[in-house]
């Protein structure tokens, strides 16, 4: 087992978010001196935006914007959608949407979930494609401005700036360029880029093979940079169109990660804590090292249901995966894309060990270990102003953050942002664990049908998006449900906090005394990772062991 | 009111950019610069018709050819995906004995892992080198060619999968059976 690509990658991936922290920054933030270029784009946001999009906003404002622009691209969305065969670009003719699965679809990729229960390439448009891309802009740019938001709030600001003005600078002035940039090393580097639709090939040996195209480097490009995870193929990032190389792969992965862990630069930038943003990272940092490392430990070890039979079986478990890519760097991805909330695959989720499925579901259960772009830090947010809580009731003196008073009415939403999370996992799963709606639908016998189910929701929740393959999950209750669940755990999670830290910003700021709790210091960065570690996924282990660890146990007794 | 206007033009104006500016761009960058890549990596034969992808794997039958992995998709690249057996189900012991059986192995010659497995998206196009050589005697017989030639096309077409990882050396299954009938093609002039 070789791990010098994985050890590689992080240091890769820390070394660009340095500098792309910065970057995040200086375009949220512009401050009064402005290069010539960067006023002349500020000057374009103002033109398009008029006086409006100057004015600050308080964080109920700001929240209320967001919903209405979150509303009205969902409705542009779901009309192109529903009117795909008669809208062009559809060289191959798709027909309409069932309604539900429109539903699901377009609730999937505003919530920045990207959750699919179609496969692409066989029921959409190049139009509904595009439109679907466009979506995988403009949601992290909203989760970018949320952050940007909380982060002046943070700072002692009650004016957490204007929700158009941020989501136009993260759409135009940071995803867009990286795009480009991104999706142009994908294209040279093999990626097909194409309006011509399916060809039909004669096969050396004589039949007919037909094979789907599309223009996927500018859509893996963005689906990777922004947590989105859709795949442009059914099969995301394991199909060679969307991935055809190991250096692809390298790419797409980084890309998975450099804006979230830059987002935690930024947060230390606006704020003026740089010290306590790096005890952050490094608390997110080792949870998602240590899960990488796990996962790619156990998915060394071969499919079990080949045992005794004749396969030569030191190659670690093949099922699922795509030879030019490998064990670890299959393993790497599917943990990294689940610590964030992109969720793209460049294996089958479903065909992972059961142990090696267990990394995945921690990474969506915390949903912190860099998380989405914007909403990571967010969540993070909210584990912070728990373990500030608990420090402060362990030495009994009322707990401060950034010179802020904590008190009750700040615990009471905090505690209702995280308990959201568990709530629509354990209870959508329970439901759909007893009774034909999920039952029916599995496609592995026992615990790993239940698994399936779990992971269904657990992906749905934790805006991820990446999902087990063998479920059939296209059906109407799926749709309906999973789509509830992705919106109410969208904005739920972003509203409350930046409630918070707009109740935070509205107090009067305390001087530090030697009683306050250092949140620039190692005993934190401990305080959080037990935070994250006893609440966020604890309250998990029963479902763990009910899935992935009855099937592993189960097999090891045959 | 206000809110609903801005949003508006926020939407005009990012799916200009977005959507058509953008895609564009990219578009024509790969078009121009690298345009076999970007219209899907197609082969064609003498006569300029489509023979299939370089990167998708597609079906192969007879034992002159070098067969790919399985598929889940039976190697249809307008529906591609995986098998979604969980590693534990018994269905893939079941489809691994079919395939025992096909390729004549047994606990002294055993199967490679990657000629048993269902790759992820049904269109892997690799097979490994121990996997290739495997068959090799196959091919090297219903060819009436030397096994050291097959080797030798063989060690031309591999690549080491990971330049950071192990040994192990892939081979493009389509391409070296594309080298092998034209081989034959050479060979009867």
């Amino acid at each position: 087992m070789s791990i010098l690509f994985t050890i590689l990658f992080f240091i890769v991936a820390i070394a660009v978010s340095w500098p792309l922290g910065y970057f995040l920054f200086r375009v949220m933030e512009p401050g009064p001196k402005l290069s010539p270029l960067h006023a002349g784009l500020e000057r374009f946001i103002t033109r398009i935006g008029g006086k409006f999009i100057t004015q600050g906003s308080d964080w109920k404002e700001y929240s209320i914007a967001m919903l209405i622009f979150n509303a009205l691209i969902f409705a542009a969305v779901f009309l192109v959608l529903l009117g795909q065969s008669v809208l062009p670009l559809n060289p191959d003719g798709k027909g309409p949407l069932e309604l539900s699965m429109i539903f699901h679809t377009v609730a999937s990729f505003v919530t920045n979930t990207n959750q699919q229960h179609y496969s692409g390439e066989v029921s959409l448009s190049y139009f509904s494609q595009l439109a679907l891309m466009w979506l995988q802009f403009v949601t992290p740019a909203v989760g970018l401005a949320a952050l940007a938001a909380i982060c002046r709030a943070l700072s002692g600001s009650t004016d957490v700036g204007n929700f158009y003005r941020d989501t136009l600078r993260a759409t135009l002035f940071i995803l867009l360029p990286m795009a480009v940039i991104v999706g142009l090393i994908l294209a040279f580097s093999g990626v097909p880029m194409t309006l011509g639709g399916t060809i039909k090939a004669i096969t050396l040996e004589g039949p007919e093979q037909l094979i789907s195209r599309g223009p996927a480097a500018a859509f893996v490009a963005i689906k990777q940079l922004g947590t989105n995870g859709g795949g442009f193929f059914g099969p995301n990032s394991a199909h060679p169109f969307e991935n055809p190389s190991f250096f692809t792969n390298a790419i797409e992965c980084l890309c998975i990660i450099i804006i979230p862990m830059a987002c935690v630069w930024m947060f230390g930038r606006i704020t003026g804590r740089m010290k306590h943003a790096l005890v952050i990272f490094i608390v997110m940092g080792s949870l998602m090292i240590a899960c990488a490392g796990l996962a790619e430990y156990f998915e060394n070890a071969p499919a079990r249901a080949l045992t005794g039979l004749a396969v030569a079986q030191n190659v670690g478990n093949q099922e699922g995966k795509e030879l030019r890519f490998g064990t670890e760097a299959s393993a790497l991805w599917s943990v990294v894309a689940t610590s964030t909330s992109n969720g793209s695959g460049n294996c089958m989720y479903d065909s992972l060990n059961p142990l090696t499925l267990l990394l995945p579901l921690f990474g969506m259960w915390s949903n912190v270990a860099f998380g989405g772009v914007g909403v990571g830090f967010i969540n993070m947010f909210m584990y912070v102003i728990i373990g500030v809580f608990i420090c402060g009731m362990m030495v009994g003196r009322s707990p401060e953050y950034l010179a802020r008073k904590v008190e009750t009415a700040e615990m009471k939403v905090a505690l209702l942002a995280l308990l959201v999370h568990p709530l629509l996992i354990l209870g959508c799963t329970a439901w759909f664990a007893m009774t034909p709606l999920g039952i029916d639908t599995v496609g592995n016998p026992g615990s790993h049908g239940f698994t399936e189910i779990l992971y269904e929701f657990t992906s749905a929740a934790a805006n991820n998006g990446s999902g087990m393959g063998g479920l059939k999950n296209s059906t109407v209750p799926w749709n309906v449900v999973a789509g509830i669940v992705m919106l109410l755990a969208r904005f739920i999670p972003i509203i409350l906090p930046l409630a918070i830290a707009g109740m935070l910003a509205a107090k009067k700021p305390v001087p530090e005394t030697s009683g306050t709790l250092h949140t620039d210091r190692t005993l934190f960065g401990f305080v959080l990772l037990g935070s994250v570690i006893f609440i966020g996924a604890l309250l998990f282990l029963p479902v763990a062991v009910l899935g992935p660890i009855a099937e592993h146990l189960s097999v090891l007794t045959k | 009111m206000k809110h609903l206007i801005i949003s508006l033009k926020l939407i005009v104006l990012t799916i200009a950019v977005c959507c058509i500016a953008y895609p564009a761009l990219i578009y024509a960058a790969a078009q121009i610069c690298t345009p076999y890549t970007a219209n899907g990596w197609l082969l064609t034969d003498k006569t300029g018709k489509v023979t299939g992808s370089e990167i998708i794997a597609q079906a192969f039958a007879q034992d002159k050819y070098f067969q790919p992995r399985p598929s889940a998709a039976d190697y249809n690249a307008s529906s591609a995906g995986g098998s979604n057996l969980s590693p534990n189900n018994p269905a893939i012991a079941e489809r691994a004995k079919t395939l025992i059986a096909k390729f004549n192995a047994d606990g002294k010659n055993k199967l490679p892992a990657d000629l048993a497995t269902a790759s992820g998206s049904g269109l892997d196009p690799h097979i490994t080198m121990k996997a290739a050589l495997f068959q090799a005697k196959r091919v090297a017989d219903s060819r009436n060619m030397s096994i050291d030639k097959i080797k030798e096309i063989l060690n031309k077409n591999a690549f080491r999968a990971n330049p950071l990882g192990d040994e192990t050396m892939l081979i493009n299954v389509l391409m070296v059976n594309r080298e092998l009938d034209s081989y034959i093609v050479v060979n009867f002039r």
